[in-house]
């Protein structure tokens, strides 16, 4: 189906949904990012109905490169509408759409919100360091919101429970991961052992991001407005969001700014516990910055293995493949770091 | 000798170009990729070129370290060192006397990789 096609039959799918009269597109463009995803900004004017006016939506469908460990488009709508219901500022999801006849594929509908996604260009915006600090203490409230969101208060059965920890149940997972990519890695296997000697006490479980780092939310003027990508989300230790965002690796080149080359991790911890009521334990984030680093080396070896195996040849699937040895080192540093100072 | 200029030079000649000539023509849009194009043909220069100058003490390095942490590598002819040691190290059969050489053994593999696929890393 070609873009135009797409982009009417899904208007009237909105149409239905906003009970309009009339809707008219003004304008349809794909959005940079997502190699899992396809998003499309939609613009239409609507007349009657629940939201008459002028709209731009954001309409989310699978790309090429969906991969099997990620939510459906069902499911990840579920988890948005349950985080956005707990006050986190992710877009508002309005509607899904799980009828493949309409655009061949499922889609969800959310508002768009303004501002800057892209890492590269956040860690090179000046902010003053004031602004920098409120927009990293809001990345911790915002965390901390979500965790709140525990098995029993959400219905999100889907979501499995890892068993018998979050920090077991990943290093499982990241074992497997590497039986299946052909070369020899060392310095993640003994990573692995590493971060199976020293799992800390497990926390009771809370609704992760679990891919949430600069990249993936907006910011405008200073202002975090909207979390993007939950296709990843799942129960989890809630310090696996925290450790993510801090690691190294998305630090895009920000490297002495460590929560996520945006601010500091005291803005970051202040936030958090602003909400939560206790403190941060920074060695546990440190412990979770470990582990983000080895799953962020085994999903770039992942990537690379669509690029090699020809499902998906990509300059920059390639080249991801040998950012691993920056993933590696980085790693090694911090494992022999902390030992160091565990004396 | 085979054919001069070789390999590497060849693609850093292409490479100056493409940054010299190319990027400053292109449109912004284009940039990225074509900054990536630069950085492959980068990585894969310096890959010739260590495999040209390749040190053999170096690469008996790591063989080393295994016979002396008491592996017995005659059981396992044919197979790849880089291999042996990732199954030693999920198996936990390096003895713990053994574990401060094991971690700079894996320091000093990953600089020399560091080395080939982005040597900037190594200072920052």
């Amino acid at each position: 189906m070609d873009e135009m096609s797409a982009s009417f039959r899904i208007a009237d799918f909105i149409a239905e949904n906003a009970r309009a009269e009339n809707i008219q597109v003004t304008g349809f463009t794909r959005l940079s990012g997502g190699a899992i995803q396809n998003n499309h900004a939609l613009s239409v004017v609507m007349v009657g109905g629940t939201c008459p006016g002028v709209h731009t939506f954001v309409v989310r469908s699978d790309a090429l490169s969906a991969i099997a460990a990620s939510l459906t488009r069902e499911q990840e709508f579920a988890v948005i509408k349950c985080a956005y219901a707990a006050g986190v500022t992710a877009p508002e999801p309005l509607w899904l759409c799980t009828d493949k006849s309409v655009i061949g594929q499922p889609f969800c509908v959310m508002r768009k919100v303004g501002g800057v996604a892209n890492g590269r260009q956040l860690v090179r915006q000046e902010l003053s360091d004031g602004e920098a600090s409120a927009l990293v203490r809001s990345l911790g409230q915002e965390l901390a919101r979500l965790h709140r969101i525990q098995p029993g208060s959400a219905d999100l059965s889907f979501l499995e429970i890892p068993r018998p920890t979050a920090a077991a149940t990943r290093i499982r997972n990241y074992r497997v991961a590497l039986d299946d990519i052909p070369e020899p890695h060392p310095v993640l296997e003994w990573a692995l052992n590493w971060l199976e000697d020293r799992m800390p006490s497990p926390l009771p479980l809370s609704l992760c991001h679990c891919d949430f780092r600069t990249g993936n939310y907006m910011v405008d003027k200073g202002r975090l407005t909207g979390i993007l990508d939950w296709e990843f989300a799942a129960w989890s230790d809630p310090y696996e969001d925290l450790g993510w965002l801090c690691a190294r690796s998305w630090r895009f080149g920000n490297v002495n700014k460590e929560v996520g080359g945006m601010g500091h991790k005291c803005d970051l911890f202040d936030g958090y516990a602003n909400v939560t009521g206790v403190d941060v334990e920074p060695e546990r984030v440190k412990y979770w910055e470990v582990m983000a680093m080895v799953r962020w080396a085994i999903i770039a070896l992942q990537q690379a293995q669509r690029h090699l195996s020809g499902a998906e040849t990509s300059l920059e699937l390639a080249l991801t493949g040998r950012m691993v040895p920056e993933m590696e080192f980085d790693v090694l540093n911090q494992c022999l770091t902390m030992e160091k100072t565990d004396g | 000798m085979g054919n001069q200029p070789d390999g590497q030079n060849l693609l850093l000649t292409a490479r100056r170009v493409l940054l010299e000539e190319i990027l400053p023509i292109l449109p912004e849009e284009s940039r990225y990729t074509t900054m990536m194009m630069a950085n492959v043909m980068g990585i894969a220069a310096r890959e010739l070129d260590a495999e040209k100058r390749s040190d053999p003490e170096e690469e008996k390095s790591l063989g080393r370290f295994l016979i002396e942490a008491g592996v017995e590598l005659d059981q396992k002819v044919g197979c790849d060192n880089e291999a042996m040691l990732a199954e030693l190290i999920r198996q936990r059969s390096i003895p713990d006397r053994w574990q401060q050489p094991l971690a700079e053994m894996l320091l000093a593999l990953t600089r020399r990789k560091l080395q080939i696929s982005n040597p900037k890393y190594l200072t920052m």
